[in-house]
Order: structure tokens, then C-alpha cells, then sequence
């Protein structure tokens, strides 16, 4: 290498930025011809370059900061605005959204089959009402999407700017290091860094939820504030809320767990019930990748009755055994048996 | 006088008129041992017809045709194994006499026995029961299916609720989860 290309990059933390930013833009040529040029010419150019970088950086947030601070809004922030969430081959739904801190309200407007259906998280229990049937379900804990778990299985990368709802946001983009894993693209509030649409995957199978319109600014705490109305079909989860499984386990020693999870996916929370099912006990343990759940419920009977797997009309699947009655929900066929046939 | 195993055979499988079955019947109520070998015929053949309904075996058309061209011209010599065999099952001759008859109806009935012993379903492989689920387990899996759809709507675009026959939705097949960690 020529001498003069070996002095021309002093060894300093702007030395190291220059590298890191600038260099994998220079085409190859034209790294020859730097190599090439005499010491003063180099100075000129890296007084030049540096402090570009130096703007393009500062300009461009780091992928993992956005998300952390999205993840912290999502916390905080109080706003109100509808959303869009459209799947493949399901006619589009439209919610309204309120949103404070960690309680939320959601009330579907359409198709015409969800319009009336309503969701309220007062923070403490879910509230899921089905209009056309007049059926509330109770639940304990929402989910919410785990920024950090999901950055430990892919590489976040902001990928530009756009504009949403009016809103001026950054695009992040993560990419699976796992391939059968879906890509996922945010856009991220430039000012409150609230989230303001999702993309899931790609093609054909992408799936998105977006923002048409968003106000920020308090919202009035009834609307977090909800009874099923009289008459309403009532299913209620009752019993304890855990965040480590062997914490549940103690409380109830009949609590299975699968010997076998899907990539990517790890414990979340589990809901105890020790008198539940007339006294013998039942459970619901979630567990989740970051963005999708599953979740397997346990029903404990204490009898030798065995009913060999198999698939539920609702779409689950359905396996008793060594004393307990289990359902996998939420897995595609494949790994919801695999989760299955581990279970203890 | 005693009954002729072709009569028991008759009378097991049905066939006999009114009359007949009446005579049979009434000597069975005053001969022991024959009503003895009657009762054990009847659990044999009973025997053979469950474990028929579990695993049918069927033959083909030409099966006996088969086996009998592949029979040899002579009679084989006897080994020391099949003459020991021969002990427990009765000779030619023997097997047209009353006690050649019940010890072929015994061995069989044995052979019965140990093979259902061998064969039966055990509980820790087989499920017990493989058929309608019971009301409670339906609704359990109902309930779950709620509850599960209700946890998974909060958050919009994670996991697609199950089961949701209004949209068509079954499940997140667009995030198919590679393998799996133990």
C-alpha cells in the first residue's frame, strides 16, 4: 500500500467514522485514487467527508434507539385516531383507537360482520366484546408488541423517512435472522415517536395496520371504564397472573410446560386458576416471539382418561392426558402438534 | 348320550330349527360336561369375532388354491417339536374323540386368552377413549378459543385470532415457525 494512503486516516474516533460510513460508499476506483493522492489533497477531503457523516448519522436515528423509544411511548403516550388493519384474503378492518398509557379501547367500525365488537384494557383486565353474538370475554393481560424480544431475532435497520396520518416518521425495517420468520417495516413518529403503521411481511402475504388519522391529547378515562350490558353470554378468566413459569409451578403442581417450542418463541405469562374447573385446577400459559402468541390451556382432571391429539373445529389442537385436558392455540398445524405432543 | 361337536357348532352359530335347539337345550341342562364345552366354544368363538372387528384379517380369492398346490406330495417327517406339539393337539385319530375335541377347544381358548393378554391396548400408548369428546371437554375448548381471541385481538396485527369462521381466519400461517427448541 502507498505510504501516503496509510497516513492519510488519523487514528481517532473520526477516523472510525469515516471508515464505518463513508468508506462503504466510496466505489473501489475511486478508493485506488485516494490511495493514490498526496497528503494534503487526503486532509482536504476527509475535512470534507467527516463532517458529512458526522450529519448523516445525526440525522438518521439508530434502528434500536427508535424502537426503544416507540416501546416507551407506547407506554405514555395519549391519542386518539382511526387505524386500518388490512390481512390477506380477509376483507380490511377499521378501529377506532384510544390509547392511554397502558389502557386502550378499541371499536370496530368495519367490516359490517365487526362493527359494535369492542376491546377495553383498563390496564389491569381485557374486556372483548362480540357484538353480533352478545358474548364479553374477560382476559387477564394484553398483548403487546415486544420490541426488545423481537430485536434479539432480527437486525433493525431505518431504512428512510415517509409520512403517515399527516405525520412525518421514520421507516424501520427488521429483518428475520431466521428465515421463516416474517420481515416487519415501522413507521415511527419523527416527534413522539409514537407507532404509526406496521407492515408484515411481504408480497402477496403482507399484512398491515396503519394509522388514517391521529390526534394526541388526553382522553376522557370512561371510555376505559366498561360492563358487558345485561343479558351478554359471559366468559371470565379468573386466577393468578405470572410472569415466570416455575412462580406458577409452585402454586400448582400439575402446571405442564412443552418440552418443545417454535423458534423464536419463549414464555411470556401464564393465569393460574387453582379452583377452577370445579376445584381441580386450570391454566393458561402464553407464550410468544416478540409480535405473534400462542397459547396452551391446561384443564386439570386427575383421571386416567386419554384422547389421543387432535384438531378442534375452532382450530386448535386438542390432547388429554396423564391427568389434564390441554388446547394449543394460535400455532400453524405443524408446530401447534409438536407443542403438543411435548406436553407432559 | 353326548352331544357331537358339529350339533354345539349348529347350535352356537343359530342355525338349528326350534325343535332341535329345544332337545340341545335340554340335555345341556343335565350334562355338565357338555354344557361346559358348549360355554367354552361360545367364549372362543366370541373371542375370534372381536379380535376380528379390531384387526380383520382377509384372504385372498385364491389363498386355499394357493396353499394347497404349495401342500407336499408326502407327508413331512415329524420333528421332536411338532411331536411334543402333537401332545398338546391331538392326533388324527384322537381329534374324532370327545377328549380330542375339548383339549383342541381348550388350547384354542388358551391361545385366545394369551393373545388378548399380548395385544391388549395398554393406556400409556393407546387413548382410551378416541371418539366424541365429552361435553366438558367441548366446552373447555370453547372457552379457550374465547379467551385466546380475546388476548390475542389487543394487539391488532400479532397473532391472528383462531377459529374466527367470520373472516375464514384459522390461524398465523403467514408466520410458519421454522424448528424447534427443546
Amino acid at each position: 500500500m502507498p505510504r501516503g494512503a496509510k497516513r492519510a486516516i488519523p487514528p481517532n474516533g473520526m477516523a472510525l467514522r469515516f471508515y464505518n460510513v463513508i468508506l462503504p460508499l466510496v466505489p473501489e476506483g475511486a478508493l485506488i485514487e485516494l490511495t493514490l493522492m498526496k497528503r494534503p489533497i487526503i486532509f482536504k477531503l476527509v475535512a470534507f467527508l467527516v463532517p458529512l457523516a458526522h450529519g448523516v448519522v445525526l440525522a438518521a436515528p439508530q434502528a434500536d434507539k427508535l424502537l426503544q423509544a416507540t416501546e416507551k411511548a407506547d407506554k405514555t403516550l395519549r391519542y386518539s385516531g382511526t387505524a386500518v388493519v388490512a390481512r390477506p384474503g380477509v376483507p380490511s378492518k377499521t378501529l377506532q383507537i384510544w390509547h392511554d398509557g397502558e389502557k386502550r379501547r378499541l371499536e370496530w367500525t368495519a367490516p359490517p360482520v365487526s362493527r359494535g365488537d369492542l376491546l377495553v384494557d383498563d390496564g389491569n383486565s381485557v374486556w372483548h366484546y362480540f357484538s353480533s353474538e352478545n358474548n364479553a370475554v374477560q382476559t387477564r393481560g394484553a398483548a403487546e408488541i415486544d420490541w426488545h424480544r423481537l430485536a434479539q431475532s432480527m437486525t433493525a435497520k431505518v431504512e428512510g423517512s415517509g409520512k403517515v396520518a399527516g405525520r412525518d416518521a421514520w421507516i424501520v425495517a427488521l429483518k428475520p435472522r431466521d428465515k421463516n420468520q416474517s420481515p416487519l417495516k415501522v413507521w415511527i413518529d419523527q416527534k413522539v415517536f409514537a407507532r404509526l403503521r406496521v407492515e408484515r411481511g411481504s408480497g402477496a402475504a403482507k399484512s398491515t395496520m396503519a394509522m388514517q388519522k391521529i390526534n394526541f391529547g388526553a382522553v376522557p378515562p370512561r371510555l376505559f371504564q366498561w360492563s358487558p350490558p345485561a343479558g351478554a353470554q359471559i366468559t371470565r378468566t379468573s386466577g393468578t397472573l405470572y410472569n415466570d413459569f416455575l412462580q406458577a409451578q409452585r402454586g400448582a403442581s400439575w402446571l405442564s410446560a412443552p418440552n418443545s417450542l417454535p423458534s423464536g418463541y419463549d414464555f411470556e405469562s401464564a393465569v393460574v386458576d387453582a379452583s377452577g374447573n370445579g376445584g381441580k385446577g386450570e391454566a393458561w400459559l402464553r407464550y410468544a416471539n416478540g409480535l405473534s402468541r400462542f397459547s396452551i390451556f391446561q384443564q386439570h382432571t386427575g383421571d386416567g382418561v386419554v384422547f389421543k391429539l387432535q384438531k378442534t373445529k375452532t382450530g386448535g389442537w386438542f390432547v388429554q392426558k396423564g391427568g389434564s385436558r390441554f388446547i394449543v392455540l394460535g400455532l400453524p398445524d405443524a408446530p401447534a402438534q409438536r407443542v403438543a405432543n411435548s406436553l407432559k | 348320550m353326548k352331544l357331537d361337536p358339529n350339533e354345539m357348532m349348529d347350535y352356537l352359530d343359530g342355525t338349528l330349527d326350534e325343535t332341535c335347539r329345544a332337545q340341545i337345550e335340554a340335555h345341556l341342562a343335565s350334562d355338565a360336561e357338555d354344557r361346559e364345552l358348549v360355554e367354552i366354544m361360545r367364549v372362543s368363538m366370541q373371542e375370534l369375532h372381536e379380535l376380528d372387528e379390531r384387526e380383520p384379517v382377509r384372504a385372498s380369492d385364491d389363498f386355499w388354491i394357493k396353499v394347497r398346490n404349495g401342500l407336499p406330495a408326502k407327508a413331512p417327517r415329524r420333528s421332536i417339536w411338532t411331536q411334543m406339539a402333537g401332545w398338546i393337539w391331538p392326533q388324527p385319530g384322537l381329534s374324532q374323540s370327545r377328549n380330542g375335541f375339548s383339549m383342541r377347544v381348550a388350547a384354542v381358548a388358551i391361545v385366545i386368552a394369551l393373545m388378548g393378554v399380548w395385544f391388549a391396548p395398554k393406556q400409556s400408548q393407546q387413548p382410551v377413549v378416541a371418539g366424541e369428546l365429552p361435553p366438558d371437554a367441548e366446552m373447555f375448548i370453547k372457552m379457550a378459543t374465547q379467551r385466546h381471541n380475546a388476548f390475542v385481538a389487543s394487539q391488532p396485527l400479532g397473532s391472528a385470532p383462531v377459529g374466527d369462521l367470520a373472516s375464514g381466519e384459522t390461524g398465523d400461517e403467514d408466520d410458519e415457525p421454522g424448528g424447534s427448541t427443546p
